[in-house]
C-alpha cells in the first residue's frame, strides 16, 4: 500500500502547475442554469467518452485548475482499474460532496467517508453508516465499533445491500505529503467484516479532516487511494 | 425420415457457440452435466438442477451418436432443452443406405422436491416428447447426497429408458405434436448410479447401471454393439465455465463431451459497467425565489433545451421538446445508448435539476421512440435533491415517482432546432443464417447491406435497406413442396434471385391515438417476402403490466427478384394480440387471427425476461391446417433469445443480439414480419421494465 501511495504522490508531484480555466457555474438568484450564462462547462463536457480512461494530459490540467481556482480537489488511484486521475469538487448537496475526475469518473464523500463511486466498475452505488461520519475520528474512544451498509448492482441491475460491522482502531502518527504540503496526521485503521466478506479501511486524519484515505469501493473494483486537495 | 448430414459443419458451429458463450462465463458450476445436456450422471437424469438461469451449450459423442444441446434453467426447479443429434451407421437390412439421422428434440424436467437431511431431492422428466421421438422417455427420479462427496440416484424410467424393447414414435400422422398417449406407458425399467466428488478440485468420478436399451441403435440396426448396462466416467472442470467429460460405456464405447455454461443473471465482467459519471444534484438553496418571471424571457424553451443538450448529448440523450410553466417542466427526450429506461430518466433528471431556475418543482420526464411519447415520468425535484445520496434512494424515489401515459402537449411547443428532418444511414457486412433446417444443418448468406432512415416529423419517417450478397448457399435448398401457398418456404427462391435485393421500403407513421392508445400505419415494400398496408393499434397503460393490440395487413407476395414487382398471391391477415405477464419476470404474448397463408389459429409465446435485457423463450403456433398440408412439424414452434450488448460489453448500449431457432421454415402458421410492432416499442419505457431496472435510476 505505501509503495502504491509513493508511486501516487509521486505522479501527483510530476504534474506541474500552469495557468487554465475550470467553470462550475453559480446560481444567480433565481437558481439553475437556464437563467445564467451558459458557461464553459459544457463545452468540457462535450464529446466526452463514455467509458472512463485513464487521462494524464487531462488530469494535469484539472491539478492546476485546483491551483488557480482554488476549488477543493481529490486525487484518486484506483489500483484494481489501474486509474489514477485528479478530481475536482464538482457540487456540494447538503454534507456530500461530489468531486469529478478528467476521465469522467465520480467520487461523493461525506465527511471524508466515500458514500457513492461512479465509472469505477462495480460502484459503490450507496453506503451509509450507523452514526455520523462527521465525528468518527474525533469522537469517542478507541478501538470503536461502528455499522454500515454497502449497496452494489447486480447483474441483473438490482440493488444488493451488506451490512458490516467495523472496528476503528488509531494506529498512531504519520506524516504524509500530498502534492507539495506535509500533513502530520493520525493513522486509523477500519476493519469491516460480515459473513461473506471483509476488508480494511485506512484513514490519516488531522484536524478531522481525511487527508488521505484507502477505502473499498466492492469486492470486484477492490479499493481506492485518495488524497484531499484544499480548496482557498 | 432420413436425412444426411456433415458432421463437421455442426461440430463447427456447435463449438463456435460453444466458445462464444465459454469466454463470457463466470458461472460456477455445478451439477455436472450428462451427454444430453442435461443436469445427470453419463447417460441417465439425475434429480438435480442447474442455477436458475443457467444456460448451458454441451456436445457429446459416442459410438457415433453425436448430441449438441442448448439448456436452460427457466426457474429454479424447470430445466428445458433443445437437441439437435445424429446417429451415424443408421442404415437397416431393409434400408441399408441410411448412412445417418438427424433431428430435433426437446426435454423438460420439473424438481418437484428438494433435497433434505432424509428425503432426497426428486424430480419428473420427458425427453423428446414430442414428433418422431427417437430419444422419448419418461422418468422419476431421486438425488441423494450421501456423504458430503457422495451422491446416489435412482430412477424409473419409461420408453427408452424402460430397459426394454420399447420406442417410442411419433403419434401424428406426422411429427411436431407432443406424444402424451405414449408418455408413462408400458414397461418400467430402474436406472441409478453414483458421483463421487474426488479430493482433487474440480475432478468427480461417475458410475451408472443405464435401463436405456439402445434397441433401436443396437437391435433394429448396427449403430454399436452394446455389451453392458454399466458405465464409468470421469468428469473435471478446468476453469469455471467449462466442463470435460471421458467416459466408458456399454461395454466397449468411449465417449467424450464438454459443457459451457454462462449465467444470465451474472454478466461476463462480474457485474461491472463502465460508463461516465452523471450530473451531480445541483440542490437550490433552503430559501429559493419562487419567481417565475424568467418565463418572459423572449426564447427561454429554446434556450433550456440548448442548455439541455448540451449536458444530454454526451450522455447519449437528445431532447426532443421543452415545454415549460413557472413551477413545472417537461422534457422529451431521446435515448440512443441506455438499455435500461430508468438510467437515461434517472439522468434526463439530474440535468433538469442542474438547468432548470429554482422556481420549477416538478420535473416530468417522457422518453420519446419512433416519435411516441411513451410514459411519462413525474418527480419532485425535492425528492431528487433529497435522496441523491440516501442509501434507500432509488427505492423511496421510485415510490414518490408517478409514471402514467404521455399527456398532451400545447401546439406552439416546438421540437428542438435541427430534430426534422433528419436523415441517417449505415452501411456495413450482413450474415443471414438458416440452422438445422431438415435438409441442412447451417446455411448461410454473406454480402453487405446499406440501410437509410428519414425521419420528416415527429413519428412520421421513410425507410429503406439494400442488400448484395457476396457469398453463400441459403439458396441452394430446395424450392417448396408445400400444399399451402408458399408463403415462406420458398425463402431460398428468394435467396437465389434475390441479388441485389430491396430488404424493404417503407413509409411509417407512429401516432398516439389516444391517452394510452398508440397506432401505426406502415405502407410499401414491408418485408423481403411481402409488400403492401399494415396497421396496428395499441392499448398499453404506462402503469399497467399488460396490453391488448390489432394488427391488419393487406399484403402481396413480392417476385423473388425482390425488386418492385409482386406475385399474385395477396392476403389479409392480421391478428388480436394480448401481452401480460405471469409471474414476475415471464413475459407472455398471445396472438390468435389469420395468417399469411390464410390459415386461422393462434400463437402462444412464453420469454423470461431479465432485468439486464437477457430474454429467453419459447413460442408455438397452432392453426386450422391438416396436418398433411402443413407438413413436418404439425404446428410451428421455437425457442429464441435476445442478448444484450451492454450485459456482454460492460457499458451502456441499446444494440441487442436476437438468436430466433424456428423449427422449420414452414407455410403455415406464418406472421407477417413487421419491423416496428408496437408492443415491443411502447413496452420498454413503461412498466413494469421501467421499475425492474430502477436500480440505475441513480447510476
Amino acid at each position: 500500500m505505501r509503495h502504491v501511495l509513493t508511486r501516487f504522490m509521486g505522479l501527483a508531484a510530476a504534474m506541474a502547475l500552469s495557468s487554465c480555466s475550470f467553470f462550475t457555474p453559480d446560481s444567480e438568484s433565481l437558481g439553475g442554469l437556464l437563467v445564467t450564462t451558459a458557461g464553459g462547462v459544457f463545452s468540457t463536457r462535450d464529446g466526452e467518452d463514455p467509458t472512463p480512461k485513464p487521462d494524464t494530459t487531462a488530469a494535469q490540467k484539472a491539478l492546476n485548475r485546483i491551483a488557480t481556482t482554488g476549488k477543493a480537489g481529490l486525487l484518486v488511484t484506483v489500483p484494481s482499474l489501474g486509474q489514477t486521475t485528479v478530481m475536482i469538487v464538482e457540487q456540494q448537496n447538503g454534507p456530500f460532496r461530489t468531486f469529478r475526475g478528467a476521465n469522467n469518473t465520480a467520487v461523493t464523500l461525506k465527511s471524508g467517508i466515500v458514500t457513492e463511486t461512479r465509472g469505477m466498475g462495480v460502484d459503490l452505488m450507496a453506503q451509509a453508516m450507523a452514526q455520523p461520519e462527521s465525528g468518527l475520528f474525533t469522537t469517542g474512544s478507541f478501538p470503536k465499533e461502528v455499522a454500515r451498509v454497502q449497496r452494489h448492482l447486480d447483474g441483473e441491475n438490482h440493488l444488493l445491500s451488506a451490512e458490516f460491522l467495523c472496528v476503528i482502531e488509531r494506529k498512531g502518527s504519520e506524516d504524509i505529503t500530498i502534492i507539495d504540503r506535509k500533513h502530520a496526521t493520525t493513522l486509523f485503521e477500519e476493519t469491516c467484516r460480515n459473513s461473506n466478506r471483509a476488508f480494511l479501511n485506512r484513514y490519516w486524519v488531522a484536524s478531522g479532516t481525511v487527508w488521505q484515505s484507502q477505502q473499498s469501493i466492492s469486492t470486484v473494483s477492490g479499493h481506492m487511494i485518495s488524497q484531499y486537495i484544499a480548496g482557498k | 425420415m432420413i436425412k444426411k448430414y456433415k458432421l463437421p459443419v455442426l461440430t463447427g458451429l456447435i463449438g463456435a457457440f460453444a466458445l462464444a458463450t465459454a469466454a463470457f462465463s463466470q458461472a460456477t458450476y455445478w451439477p455436472n452435466t450428462s451427454v444430453y445436456g442435461t443436469p445427470g450422471l453419463i447417460d441417465m437424469p439425475t434429480a438435480e438442477s442447474h442455477p436458475d438461469a443457467e444456460l448451458i451449450a454441451s456436445s457429446s459423442l459416442f459410438a457415433g451418436i453425436h448430441k449438441s444441446a442448448l439448456t436452460f434453467q427457466v426457474t429454479p426447479r424447470l430445466t428445458g432443452t433443445f437437441r439437435y443429434f445424429i446417429t451415424d451407421n443408421w442404415g437397416t437390412s431393409s434400408n441399408p443406405d441410411n448412412e445417418r439421422y438427424a433431428d430435433r428434440s426437446f426435454d423438460f424436467k420439473y424438481r418437484f422436491m428438494d433435497e433434505g437431511p432424509v428425503i432426497p431431492a426428486m424430480a419428473i422428466g420427458l425427453r423428446d416428447f414430442m414428433g418422431t421421438a427417437i430419444l422419448g422417455a419418461e422418468y422419476l427420479v431421486a438425488t441423494k447426497s450421501v456423504t458430503p462427496n457422495i451422491k446416489v440416484t435412482g430412477g424409473l424410467g419409461w420408453g427408452r429408458l424402460s430397459n426394454s424393447s420399447t420406442v417410442r414414435s411419433s403419434s401424428v400422422k406426422q411429427g411436431g405434436s407432443p406424444n402424451i398417449d405414449q408418455w408413462f406407458r408400458g414397461p418400467v425399467g430402474f436406472f441409478g448410479g453414483l458421483e463421487w466428488i474426488s479430493p482433487v478440485e474440480n475432478l468427480t468420478f461417475k458410475a451408472e447401471y443405464s435401463s436405456d436399451k439402445y434397441y433401436r441403435e443396437t437391435v433394429q440396426r448396427d449403430v454399436f454393439e452394446r455389451k453392458s448396462s454399466l458405465n464409468f466416467g470421469i468428469e473435471y472442470i478446468p476453469k469455471p465455465g467449462l466442463q470435460l467429460g471421458l467416459y466408458y460405456m456399454y461395454g466397449g464405447e468411449i465417449g467424450a463431451s464438454f459443457a459451457l455454461p454462462l449465467n444470465i443473471k451474472t454478466t461476463p465482467y462480474q457485474n461491472a459497467s463502465f460508463e461516465g459519471a452523471p450530473t451531480p444534484i445541483a440542490p437550490r438553496p433552503a430559501r429559493y425565489n419562487t419567481d417565475t418571471s424568467w418565463l418572459n424571457i423572449e426564447g427561454i424553451e429554446e434556450r433550456g433545451q440548448d442548455h439541455l443538450n448540451k449536458l444530454l448529448n454526451p450522455q447519449g440523450l437528445l431532447v426532443e421538446t421543452l415545454y415549460l410553466t413557472g413551477t413545472t417542466a417537461e422534457l422529451r427526450f431521446r435515448n440512443s445508448r441506455y438499455n435500461t429506461t430508468s438510467q437515461a430518466i434517472g439522468r434526463a433528471a439530474r440535468a433538469m435539476a442542474y438547468v432548470m431556475p429554482d422556481s420549477v418543482e416538478t420535473f416530468v420526464l417522457t422518453p420519446v421512440s419512433g416519435g411516441l411519447p411513451l410514459a411519462s415520468v413525474t418527480l419532485s425535484r425535492r425528492d431528487l435533491e433529497e435522496l441523491e445520496h440516501h442509501p434507500q434512494g432509488s427505492e423511496i424515489i421510485y415510490e414518490r415517482a408517478q409514471i402514467a401515459g404521455s399527456l398532451p402537449q400545447p401546439d406552439d411547443v416546438r421540437p428542438a432546432a435541427g430534430l426534422y428532418p433528419d436523415f441517417s444511414f449505415t452501411f456495413g457486412p450482413y450474415v443471414s443464417i438458416s440452422l438445422f433446417d431438415p435438409k441442412s444443418p447451417i446455411r448461410a448468406d454473406f454480402g453487405l447491406r446499406a440501410a437509410a432512415q428519414y425521419n420528416m416529423a415527429p413519428g412520421l419517417s421513410f425507410s429503406g435497406s439494400i442488400r448484395k450478397k457476396l457469398t453463400g448457399n441459403l439458396g441452394d435448398a430446395e424450392p417448396s413442396g408445400s400444399l399451402l401457398p408458399p408463403v415462406r418456404s420458398n425463402v431460398a427462391l428468394y435467396s437465389r434471385f434475390g441479388d441485389p435485393a430491396l430488404e424493404y421500403a417503407t413509409a411509417d407513421y407512429l401516432f398516439k391515438a389516444g391517452q394510452d392508445f398508440y397506432g401505426r400505419v406502415s405502407a410499401g415494400y414491408l418485408e423481403s417476402m411481402f409488400g403492401g398496408l399494415s396497421t396496428e393499434l395499441l392499448w398499453k397503460p404506462a402503469q399497467q403490466d399488460w396490453g391488448i393490440g390489432v394488427d391488419m395487413n393487406y399484403v402481396k407476395q413480392r417476385d423473388f427478384d425482390l425488386r418492385l414487382g409482386f406475385q399474385d398471391y395477396e392476403v389479409l391477415t392480421g391478428h388480436l394480440s394480448a401481452y401480460f405477464q405471469v409471474r414476475k419476470n415471464f413475459q407472455v404474448e398471445i396472438n390468435a387471427g389469420r395468417y399469411l397463408a390464410g390459415d386461422w389459429g393462434s400463437t402462444i409465446s412464453v420469454d423470461r425476461v431479465f432485468d439486464n435485457g437477457w430474454t429467453v423463450g419459447a413460442y408455438a403456433t397452432v392453426t386450422d391446417n391438416s396436418f398433411e398440408k402443413f407438413g413436418e412439424g404439425n404446428f410451428d414452434k421455437g425457442i429464441r433469445m435476445t442478448i444484450p450488448m451492454s450485459w456482454a460489453l460492460g457499458k451502456p448500449s441499446r444494440r441487442v443480439y436476437a438468436l430466433d431457432l424456428n423449427s422449420l421454415s414452414r407455410d403455415g402458421g406464418a406472421r407477417l414480419r413487421i419491423r416496428n410492432r408496437l408492443y415491443p416499442i411502447v413496452s420498454e419505457y413503461q412498466e413494469p421494465a421501467l421499475g425492474a431496472g430502477w436500480g440505475r435510476f441513480w447510476r
